[in-house]
């Protein structure tokens, strides 16, 4: 779906989901919903990511990068989507925390140390959330270099490289816990730092390829409906989940969803109430806010993938799984290039998911996630930053939508 | 520490330190191994030792004058090290690894389940806690709990226990320093590290990034449980000047003067910020204060620096089994430390290498040879030295304790190890 930035969209402020219906809908850019949003919290979040790189530390990392000008090195090609604005990209993350923030609500008595309805320790939230996202998405962008003979001479720059993205990504995660410690908020601390454990966990769970790419596991049997994932309501300064979730479709998917992205940007909108001392009420629905959003945006950007990159989809994104789970023969195409060590034939794969009714239930699941965040974000109060956040939401969902038809 | 294996005072001659040191005359590090007189248990200020029978008079005060006068030889050889006197410790002799034995005792373990209790994944928790085995020399636990007790004895007395969020502390420093090797084994491409292959070797440099990353958020989360703000913003300082540190080392500076002072900037990042700041976080939570817990900053900070000073030293005159590394490390990755930038004084040819970084081919040979020839290493081992006696001398301001003596010790255990 095109992005139109030349489009001039007048939007309306929804009072509640029920003025909106199918036909009165307009066509919501993302560009300008996101505009919106950030005047709502008062903060231009395109800028989020320039501050730190004002500091000497990444103006020296820069001189560094330059030299893998030319490499093959995987960092540059994130480089690109880690500073320039797409669907896809971490400011969203920061900014959502905001419009949580702002939704929230402040207390009487802290009605001095805001701007725009968010606490000045609420954008610092925002901003730490957002580094420690990008210092562990920059460490992710390490090559594997296992075998020296497979780069030739390339191989000094690439470890080169692997060196620079090591100390820039601890540079940004050594600044997330100082960030952290200036909020003087221990709760807060842990809750943030059990986030980057998260994401760590996430890049371990299940099977992997040779290049560590994730592979969906092998489906369960039974249909044992008592072992659902029940990520609202589990102890989230705990480890997620478990491992038995793996191979039961939807399950596994939404628990490497939440260890991926769900889990950092529920417990920053969790955080964030702490901060505003909204109560443990609001904290716990900050956090399965902050939860469905990146559940929702999960399913865009894997729907996304599975239709516009046929031949080299994610194997774990929803599509396959739930595919998968529906229809275990499915499995097969995933083992048998496993067991005779070739690559994914991606196009028959294709076929045979879209031959299974995985398609319907992801419909479902979209539906579902949306009525949760409707029904979540209703509990906050502020108008217009609730608006925004369902409005995003509906702006995904359509889109998701669109690709599916 | 030379002569200390995980926790006792043991007596060993060593042989090998006449060969490594060249021509220069040395003096052996002697521990003698003694057998105090009868069965009796002996006590230091009401802690009863055991396992009496196998080692030297680490328990001081009760015990008799055949013991006394033990102890009277042992301190009195432990004066003639190389590193020149120091002093006297009476009739008390500390060994502050076994004084500790009994906090320290379960540190590694207790790590270990910290990070299992956080993951599901069996390979995450593998690499993890490789280097958590209870092989390294557990430096910077025993120095931490050693301050916490000491501070605690000189700001309660003698019936002051260790808290357990200073023990925390201790474990946190560990962790915190493992997670920087892991980190660091991927820059400096090293291939072994404590006797066994590094981290790097086994896995790909994505998965150990991840693991440190992990052990960092695991540390994080131990932090902040301590709830206490202070302590916070001290022991996230320690993160941000290791990566500092590390940027530093992968710059240069043109002169000889800028390279001394970025040497030893890079040095106190690197090295020397987590023992201060360790010290530092146990003497604040102590409530001891404001001068105490810049006494003890200042003491971690003096024997951090000498420390990574008699490493340096130890990467030009040791041997390869005996550091568990190879030597001349420091030169092959293109450092320039201490040793080296003393010799460039006597020897200018050594500027033009310092500033390729040793690339050249014969550089490291032609260096490392230059160095010996200089007084680098003297001059290096003058300067460890001078730390170390500052760092005692900040140690004595403590209440006396066995705890004050470790402390005192421990600059010497520092100055004169073999690995």
């Amino acid at each position: 779906m095109p992005e139109s930035s030349t489009c001039n969209v007048s939007l309306r402020v929804f009072s509640s989901w029920s003025d909106v219906s199918a036909g009165q809908r307009e066509e919501l850019d993302w560009r300008n919903v996101v505009t919106e949003a950030e005047q709502i919290v008062g903060y231009p979040t395109s800028f989020l990511n320039l501050r730190w790189l004002l500091n000497d530390e990444i103006a020296n990392t820069a001189i560094h990068l330059r030299k893998l000008v030319g490499t093959n090195h995987p960092l540059l090609k994130s480089a690109k989507n880690l500073l320039i604005g797409s669907k896809s990209n971490l400011q969203s993350v920061g900014l959502i925390i905001l419009l949580v923030s702002k939704a929230a609500d402040l207390p009487h008595n802290m009605m001095d140390q805001h701007t725009s309805g968010v606490l000045h320790t609420q954008r610092a939230l925002a901003e730490i959330v957002e580094m420690k996202r990008t210092g562990h998405m920059i460490h992710k962008t390490m090559a594997n270099l296992k075998e020296k003979e497979k780069h030739g001479d390339k191989y000094k720059d690439l470890l080169y490289g692997n060196k620079i993205v090591l100390l820039t990504g601890d540079y940004l995660l050594a600044m997330c816990l100082k960030g952290l410690g200036g909020l003087r908020n221990a709760e807060v601390t842990e809750l943030i730092s059990t986030g980057l454990r998260d994401l760590v966990e996430g890049d371990f769970l299940g099977e992997r390829d040779d290049e560590n790419n994730p592979l969906p596991s092998k489906p369960k049997a039974s249909n044992d409906l008592n072992v659902r994932y029940q990520w609202e309501s589990e102890d989230n300064l705990g480890k997620l989940g478990s491992n038995d979730y793996l191979g039961r479709g939807k399950d596994e998917w939404l628990l490497r969803t939440m260890l991926t992205s769900g889990s950092l940007l529920g417990k920053g909108c969790q955080g964030a109430m702490k901060l505003a001392r909204r109560g443990e009420q609001m904290e716990r629905d900050g956090y399965i806010l902050g939860g469905h959003l990146a559940i929702i945006w999960q399913l865009y950007l894997d729907v996304r993938d599975f239709f516009t990159h046929p031949y080299s989809y994610s194997l774990v994104g929803a599509p396959v799984i739930l595919a998968i789970w529906e229809y275990p023969t499915v499995y097969s195409y995933i083992l048998e290039a496993k067991l005779e060590k070739r690559p994914i034939e991606y196009k028959q794969l294709y076929y045979a998911v879209r031959a299974t009714r995985s398609l319907e239930y992801l419909t479902l699941l979209l539906e579902d996630e949306m009525a949760a965040i409707l029904k979540i974000s209703d509990r906050f109060p502020v108008d217009d930053a609730r608006n925004a956040i369902q409005k995003m939401a509906l702006t995904i969902h359509d889109e998701t939508l669109q690709y599916i038809e | 520490m030379a002569c200390l294996s995980s926790s006792r005072l043991c007596a060993r001659v060593q042989d090998k330190l006449m060969c490594q040191f060249g021509p220069k005359v040395r003096r052996q590090t002697v521990f003698v191994k003694l057998k105090p007189p009868g069965p009796s248990p002996l006590r230091i200020f009401g802690k009863t030792c055991q396992r009496v029978t196998t080692c030297g008079p680490a328990c001081g005060s009760a015990g008799g004058g055949a013991v006394a006068g033990a102890a009277r030889r042992l301190a009195s050889s432990l004066q003639s090290t190389s590193t020149g006197s120091l002093p006297d410790y009476g009739t008390q002799i500390v060994d502050p690894y076994r004084l500790l034995e009994d906090d320290l005792n379960g540190i590694y373990e207790d790590i270990r389940s910290e990070l299992e209790r956080n993951t599901n994944q069996p390979e995450l928790n593998t690499i993890a806690t490789y280097y958590f085995d209870g092989q390294g020399k557990a430096l910077r636990p025993m120095v931490t709990t050693l301050m916490a007790r000491a501070v605690n004895y000189h700001v309660y007395g003698e019936n002051s226990a260790l808290l357990p969020t200073q023990r925390q502390v201790a474990m946190i420093s560990e962790m915190i320093h493992s997670a920087s090797l892991i980190h660091d084994d991927v820059i400096d491409q090293s291939d072994f590290r404590r006797g066994k292959p590094s981290v790097n070797v086994l896995w790909n440099h994505k998965k150990v990034a991840m693991a440190g990353d992990f052990i960092l958020a695991v540390a994080s989360m131990m932090i902040a449980r301590l709830r206490s703000d202070e302590v916070t913003l001290v022991l996230s300082q320690v993160v941000t000047d290791l990566v500092q540190g590390e940027f530093m080392q992968l710059g240069s500076k043109e002169t000889e003067n800028e390279r001394f002072a970025h040497y030893l900037t890079k040095t106190y990042r690197k090295t020397a910020s987590l023992i201060a700041n360790s010290v530092k976080a146990v003497a604040l939570l102590s409530g001891a204060d404001e001068n105490t817990c810049e006494l003890a900053f200042q003491y971690g900070r003096n024997l951090g620096l000498s420390f990574q000073l008699v490493d340096d030293l130890l990467d030009f005159v040791s041997s390869a089994q005996a550091m568990g590394k190879p030597t001349a490390a420091d030169l092959r990755l293109g450092l320039a430390t201490a040793p080296v930038l003393f010799a460039c004084e006597k020897y200018p040819e050594l500027n033009p290498m310092i500033m390729r970084r040793f690339q050249e081919a014969g550089d490291v040979e032609k260096a490392f040879e230059l160095v010996h020839k200089s007084r680098g290493l003297e001059q290096t081992r003058f300067l460890a030295r001078k730390h170390g006696v500052e760092a005692a001398r900040l140690a004595a301001e403590l209440a006396d304790s066995p705890y004050q003596k470790g402390l005192v010790v421990t600059t010497d255990l520092v100055l004169n190890r073999i690995k």
